[in-house]
């Protein structure tokens, strides 16, 4: 079988090449190309699957997954240069190895098979390139906007000044009896939390609808949109409470989004661990506040309910399971940490390097290493086709990534995850809810451009997709919505 | 159960404010039909452009605006398509216009001086705020009663700007107030379809050309027949010119030319048309109204200024109840107040300067200049040194002749 990606090449070439070639197969983990060895010549995946892994300080990250009619060690091959990443059977896989010599001796004898396998392997190049940088037209990682220019100051609605100063002023007297041993730490906790649920309730108050209209009346020669004084009242509370709110490790953290992405990996930890930390006397009690809101606690039910769905679907037989976008990989840890799915494989996906370094060397703490890969890519299919390959899965879930998506995105993704399923597996999303109440802090004060979905906008995303549909429920608190779908 | 069914009467759809279409159709023939579609139009050139100052930094628009008004649309470096298509539209006089004539419209305003303001308060503006949908946007600002002092000074500042000698010429404060109105209506307009609670289906459009068209007979022939109802006379030379005056004024605000009227006798036509069609006053009606004839009670600072403000609230009451008819009152709940008995040795009086200003030559003159400065006045005291932002001026919906 003549790879597709070698296109260019003529069936005669191909043929040539072919009785040149050694013909070997790879049983699962077994390695076709070693990282930083010496090797010039060019693979030709026939059947199954491969892993590009890179070694980082001991820890193995799968950079990328290969499938029949995808080549490999074209990189040293044209460098001349060692292999910067091993090449690791999947499972069963047959590859066509062309020794550099027989590459040579043909390069010489055969009149223009130079050019046209040396354009081949720069298509391929081309297209591994174009994979990492083309997300898509969605991207996850979001870019912030300046915070002024919305709105003028006669369009901040009447009373906000004045309820913001309050919220203030509440909490300065807070932490200056703190300060002086003048209050308990649970007096302080509860006055702080009702301060700060003054915060979202001042937001929700103030960019209702009939405000807003009536807040781009007040200086209609501004020729200011709805949504862009809505914007300005929102960056007034966001300005005004700055200070205060990121004392809060969490709260700091997700708006700083240090790894570039939100929900990043120790973010997510952070919520799972619960444990409130942050800067001065404020700090740690805005943090605990935070972590008891909609946003997190939801976060916490909806792995619990994976996890939980998990288990009873794998069982403890062999079956292959992804997360997408795992960031701490909290599900897949705990799922192959208990006591069940012991004859479970774990997939982890995720764009951040740094997330999946830190799984895992948590895996190998817990002596799961022989059992998860981590791989490193965007999961969302780009516009082009390019994609990530996956060996059939019974399961692929993700926590928390549906809502970075737009509809067609999401339907991307949908698709993809249905085609690396195998018949009867089990596709796992969760998105936030239209009902979560922590919707405007998220988009105001923590500048996260989320897509809250109504289950109803949810199955309707499914049935749109290669699953035709699935069955959505809402976790207990509402925030968050959990969809269910199986391959056919 | 009517006959004559919006949204089955004409082409369009029409909303469900354009009522008691039968019994208008009896009184206004075929005038329904073409008058209905008014309802669901705005002002294509000005809803364009603030679309496009929507996509400008803050400020950006305003700037462009102020540059093409004070040094022409010429002066702007590569103005945008919607910009120089309205500025083409205001810098183009029709061929009607004749200037010395709205000077002559003007004058006679002037002169008129606190009584043009009765008119106003009186009689045009409470017979605007008798349209439930009409006052729909000054529900929407949430502040219907707190505003309704500013809207009044605004409204004389507007009316003021309009009537001084060149107001309405290219680089005149009435032609530059009317056209940054204009654009605030565009806006206005713009932000209640962006609210969920805007029923285009109940309502229209937001301040729609039937609207517009309504402000214009509310500060022509309302006031006109109201002042001569309070004993003031005008020759038909004057009365044209205050028809002139506002036609002009309209088409600069952006009202359709087929809905300007020329003469009294088509004002009052539309006037009633619109009256017949428009549906009783509701609650908000109500409020507005009352708000409006309390307004003096916001200047009175002692007990002795709230008492005198008291009085001539009741004052106002029995003139607005004289000027739109007990009918009308009634439906916007205004009370029968024994002032209203004041209005009889007024109106004498007028009657009396009136005779003077026409029989002694300098007289007219001197009116002008006098109630002029009465108008000046008047919108010095009420705004208190605030700078006119024009943020919400009334520009009433005014429907009907008294």
């Amino acid at each position: 079988m003549k790879p597709e990606l070698l296109a260019l090449l003529t069936d005669e070439d191909w043929r040539l090449m072919s009785e040149r070639a050694t013909r070997r197969t790879f049983e699962k983990d077994g390695v076709a190309l070693q990282e930083g060895t010496e090797s010039r010549n060019l693979f030709f995946l026939q059947s199954g699957y491969v892993q590009v892994v890179r070694n980082f300080h001991g820890l193995r990250l799968t950079v990328t997954r290969l499938g029949p009619g995808e080549v490999f060690g074209e990189m040293s091959f044209l460098e001349r240069a060692p292999a910067m990443a091993s090449i690791i059977a999947d499972g069963p896989a047959q590859v066509l190895i062309l020794p550099e010599q027989e590459i040579e001796s043909l390069l010489r004898s055969v009149p223009g098979l130079a050019s046209r396998l040396y354009q081949s392997l720069a298509v391929t190049l081309s297209r591994r390139l174009r994979r990492i940088g083309d997300t898509g037209d969605e991207s996850i990682g979001s870019t912030r906007t300046a915070r002024t220019g919305f709105a003028t100051e006669r369009q901040l609605p009447p009373g906000l000044a004045q309820a913001v100063d309050g919220i203030k002023q509440g909490l300065q007297q807070i932490e200056r009896q703190l300060r002086s041993h003048g209050l308990a730490l649970e007096q302080a906790a509860a006055g702080v939390a009702g301060a700060c649920d003054q915060i979202c309730a001042t937001l929700e108050r103030f960019t209702r609808d009939d405000v807003v209209v009536d807040a781009g009346m007040a200086d209609l020669l501004s020729f200011r949109d709805t949504g862009a004084v809505r914007a300005g009242i929102g960056a007034y509370i966001f300005r005004e409470t700055f200070s205060v709110l990121m004392t809060s490790a969490l709260v700091s953290r997700t708006f700083a989004m240090p790894r570039g992405f939100p929900d990043d990996w120790e973010s997510i930890a952070a919520i799972h661990a619960s444990e409130p930390a942050g800067d001065g006397q404020l700090g740690p009690l805005v943090d605990r506040w935070f972590l008891q809101r909609p946003l997190c606690r939801a976060r916490r039910a909806s792995a619990a309910a994976v996890g939980s769905l998990l288990s009873s679907l794998l069982g403890d037989g062999p079956a292959a399971v992804t997360c997408l976008a795992a960031g701490s990989c909290h599900e897949i840890l705990e799922l192959l940490g208990g006591t069940q799915g012991d004859g479970v494989t774990a997939t982890c996906v995720d764009l951040d390097q740094g997330a999946l370094l830190a799984a895992a060397e948590r895996a190998e703490d817990l002596g799961l290493s022989d059992r998860i890969s981590f791989q490193l890519g965007n999961v969302v299919p780009a516009d082009n086709g390019e994609q990530l390959l996956l060996p059939p899965q019974r399961a692929i879930f993700a926590v928390g990534l549906l809502e970075y998506l737009g509809d067609e995105a999401a339907l991307r993704l949908l698709d993809w995850t249905h085609r690396q399923l195998q018949p009867g597996g089990t596709a796992i999303f969760t998105n936030l809810a239209e009902g979560n109440t922590d919707a405007l802090f998220m988009e105001y004060l923590l500048e996260r451009k989320v897509r809250h979905r109504s289950a109803e906008a949810l199955s309707e995303l499914f049935r749109r997709s290669s699953f035709g549909g699935a069955t959505v429920t809402a976790e207990a608190g509402g925030a968050d919505l959990l969809a269910l779908a199986t391959r056919a | 159960m009517s006959a004559i069914v919006p949204g089955k009467s004409t082409g369009p759809q029409l909303p469900a404010r354009y009522t008691n279409l039968d019994s208008a159709h009896s009184a206004h023939g075929s005038r329904i039909h073409a008058f209905g579609p008014a309802l669901m139009q705005g002002d294509p050139l000005a809803d364009a452009l603030v679309e496009y100052f929507a996509s400008r930094p803050l400020g950006g628009g305003r700037k462009q605006l102020e540059q093409a008004l004070d040094h022409g649309i010429e002066s702007v470096r590569n103005p945008h398509p919607t910009l120089a298509a309205l500025f083409a539209q205001l810098d183009h006089v029709p061929l009607w216009v004749d200037f010395e004539q709205l000077d002559l419209g003007g004058s006679v305003y002037l002169r008129l001086g606190p009584l043009g303001q009765l008119a106003l308060g009186c009689a045009a503006l409470p017979l605007a705020y008798g349209s439930p949908a009409g006052v729909v946007p000054l529900v929407f600002t949430g502040r219907l009663t707190q505003r309704a002092f500013r809207r009044l000074i605004e409204t004389t500042q507007f009316v003021f700007l309009t009537c001084k000698p060149g107001g309405l010429r290219r680089q005149g404060e009435g032609f530059k107030t009317t056209v940054r109105v204009r654009l605030m209506h565009a806006q206005i307009r713009r932000l209640l379809r962006q609210s969920p609670k805007w029923d285009a289906q109940a309502w229209g459009v937001p301040i729609p050309q039937a609207d517009l068209a309504g402000t214009s007979l509310s500060f022509s022939v309302v006031v006109l027949e109201s002042l001569r109802r309070l004993g003031c006379s005008f020759s038909a030379r004057e009365s044209e010119a205050v028809m002139h005056l506002w036609r002009y004024s309209g088409y600069l605000i952006g009202l359709e030319p087929q809905l300007a009227c020329a003469t009294e006798a088509e004002a009052m036509r539309m006037g009633d048309l619109i009256a017949m069609t428009q549906g009783p006053p509701n609650a908000d009606c109500v409020a507005l109204t009352q708000a409006l004839m309390n307004v003096t009670m916001h200047m009175a600072q002692t007990p002795a200024q709230r008492k005198a403000a008291q009085q001539w609230c009741k004052f106002l009451n029995g003139l607005t109840r004289y000027f739109i008819g007990a009918e009308r009152a009634d439906a916007l709940q205004l009370p029968n107040t024994r002032l209203r008995f004041a209005l009889y040795p007024m109106r004498l009086t007028v009657m009396f300067f009136e005779v003077l200003r026409r029989v002694i030559p300098g007289v007219n003159a001197l009116a002008v200049r006098v109630g002029a400065k009465t108008w000046s006045k008047s919108i010095e005291i009420g705004l208190a040194g605030v700078k006119v932002s024009y943020e919400l001026p009334e520009h009433p919906a005014a429907r009907s002749t008294p």
